[in-house]
């Protein structure tokens, strides 16, 4: 039998049963569906991580208090301090010639007051490399003052929300507002970036750090980031930076420094497995769909076991038998995975338009996927009844 | 030529056999034209499914058209049926998706005959059963003769040189029946081995050669 002619053999066999034709087609165009919405949102929460640190910069290191003591596990994100992290540690790491910048950082919350207004706010105290190191943009006014690890001086920049819950349509520049009790001008509004790295940028208030050093109470630095150059090699600078911090803080290795890249790659391992294991279930459904379409298809044998035997009379060969029916579950998986896969980038090109902020996307790989696992899925369980219909005898023409 | 040679054939029962076949010897000619007749369970059905080649024999050796078949596989079987034998069935056995014209096209589509030849040949068949305005007609608007004719065009299509007619007048009033008989004993006269199994002694009787079979065993007329 010609190609041609098992296709439209078996489309007549479609148009007869339709409602059979139906269900399945839904099952597997469900199936498809899910996997592909599934992955593609996996990788694009993959990839909107993935831009967030991009836009750090790749040459950044960041320091933290504290050193777990086991090695080899998952990167610390906060480690217990013996030895407080503080601003002279900072100055020398900022005096080793590979160093770029260091931007120093207290953090914590405060309450920001206008007269009667007030408001929670993220405070960060630093220096303008960190301004740098954010690529944060001013809306209006200028950064820190230059001397920011230095002097306390009362300066402050809101971010752009917080500017106007607090100012409305007044211009805050040159305004007072208290921070705990402690009083600010404001010298800067940073434009509206919305949210970085799970920090919403304009809900922030940015200070000196000497300052936060009086608000917060404390000499002990949250964390610090710095900037290197980019053709020095990382780990030699790594390797200084412990030595520098050993050598102030009598002989204790208490810090932890993690890089930009394994940060990005741990976060991108989490997400891969995320992918997968969420691909994975949806996979589920098509199996789901798989034996589906084995249970009909055996009714639809045992149903057609005269017509089975006539062909086979009239010179049908096993393997025509075989062929027949693995093309029919071939013909129905492609039919419904094309409409599973076009449903799906409906869906995830609408999500995309609903959701700019996050770069929603169906990979070209996760439509590839799904029709192949698919495809495989229905040869699989379409071989059983293939082989049951090659079984028919053809005596069974005259069982009518 | 179709030579059956001491056939036998057993089917299991309980916890012996039925010996359905007994010893069957048998030649045919080509351009003969035979009917077999008998009571129900005599093993009139079986002989045409050995025939056929619908079913395998367990004793002796069936020889079609020079090909002993006893030792074949069930593939070199099913070419064997399409090459020389078409099949007419008591129930016509055609399919009801399809129109006459696809019924009747459908051992040359197995077959990969190319689309041009195989709707010539069909409308040919069709123009020779009297069905050429019924080409486009599927088998629920057919009556029952005409049914039988789109299944002997359809059994003649591949061009065998044997007809295997299986109680072909049983579902048909006595004038659709009369018209397929007639049908039938115009293609022997063009040369095609008849073979018609019947109930009917009115059919049976027309054949030159009436055998009757009793108990698996045949005895000529």
């Amino acid at each position: 039998m010609k190609i041609r002619d098992l296709i439209s053999f078996n489309s007549q066999l479609f148009a007869r049963h339709r409602w059979r034709t139906g269900v399945l087609t839904f099952c597997i165009a469900l199936g498809v569906l899910a996997v592909v919405v599934l992955v593609s949102l996996g990788e694009s929460a993959r990839r909107y991580v993935e831009q967030e640190f991009a836009m750090l910069g790749s040459n950044l290191l960041i320091v933290l208090p504290g050193k777990k003591q086991t090695s080899g596990g998952a990167i610390p994100f906060y480690g217990s301090t013996n030895r407080d992290l503080t601003l002279e540690d900072a100055r020398r790491i900022a005096e080793l010639p590979e160093v770029v910048r260091v931007a120093p950082i207290i953090a914590g919350s405060a309450r920001a007051s206008r007269q009667s207004l007030s408001r929670d706010a993220m405070v960060i105290g630093s220096t303008n490399d960190f301004v740098h190191a954010r690529k944060l943009q001013f809306g209006s006014g200028t950064g820190l003052p230059a001397d920011a690890d230095r002097v306390y001086r009362q300066d402050a920049i809101l971010g752009a929300r917080l500017a106007q819950e607090l100012f409305a349509r007044q211009n805050p520049l040159g305004e007072m507002i208290t921070l705990d009790g402690y009083r600010f001008r404001v010298v800067g509004v940073l434009a509206d970036q919305g949210e970085s790295l799970g920090l919403d940028l304009s809900n922030i208030i940015l200070i000196p750090v000497k300052a936060s050093e009086a608000v917060f109470n404390t000499q002990a630095l949250f964390r610090l980031l710095i900037d290197i150059s980019s053709v020095t090699d990382e780990q030699a600078v790594i390797d200084r930076i412990y030595a520098l911090i050993k050598k102030r803080h009598q002989g204790e290795e208490d810090i932890t420094i993690i890089t930009q890249q394994a940060v990005m790659s741990a976060f991108n391992n989490i997400m891969y497995t995320l992918t997968g294991v969420v691909g994975l279930l949806a996979a589920i459904s098509l199996l789901v769909a798989g034996i589906l379409i084995m249970n009909l298809s055996l009714v639809s044998v045992q149903q057609r076991r005269q017509e089975i035997g006539l062909l086979k009379a009239i010179g049908a060969s096993r393997r025509l038998i075989t062929r027949l029916f693995v093309t029919e579950s071939l013909m129905l998986v492609i039919a419904a995975s094309v409409i599973g896969l076009a449903l799906a980038q409906f869906l995830i090109s609408t999500l995309a338009l609903l959701v700019p902020a996050v770069p929603i996307y169906a990979p070209l790989w996760a439509h590839g996927a799904a029709f192949l696992v698919a495809v495989m899925t229905s040869m699989t369980f379409s071989y059983l009844p293939a082989r049951q219909a090659a079984n028919v005898a053809p005596i069974e023409v005259l069982q009518g | 030529m179709i030579k059956l040679q001491r056939v036998n054939k057993y089917y299991p029962s309980g916890a012996g056999r039925l010996h359905v076949l007994k010893d069957i010897d048998l030649t045919i000619e080509q351009g003969d034209y035979l009917s077999i007749m008998g009571p129900s369970g005599s093993g009139k059905s079986t002989l045409l499914n050995m025939l056929g080649l619908l079913d395998t024999i367990d004793e002796g050796e069936y020889t079609l058209e020079g090909h002993p078949t006893r030792a074949l596989g069930e593939e070199q079987r099913a070419e064997l049926r399409a090459r020389y034998i078409g099949f007419i069935f008591q129930s016509f056995q055609l399919i009801d998706r399809l129109t006459a014209f696809e019924n009747v096209a459908l051992p040359l589509i197995l077959a990969e005959v190319p689309t041009r030849e195989r709707r010539q040949r069909v409308n040919r068949l069709l123009e020779q059963v009297g069905l050429a305005h019924r080409a486009e007609h599927r088998p629920p608007q057919l009556s029952g003769g005409q049914l039988q004719r789109v299944a002997i065009a359809r059994a003649l299509v591949m061009q065998p040189t044997l007809i295997l007619a299986d109680e072909p007048t049983g579902n048909l009033d006595q004038q659709s029946g009369n018209d397929i008989v007639h049908l039938l004993e115009a293609l022997n006269k063009e040369g095609i081995t008849l073979i018609v199994v019947t109930h009917d002694n009115a059919v049976g009787e027309r054949a030159q050669r009436r055998i009757r079979m009793v108990d698996g065993v045949i005895s000529q007329l």
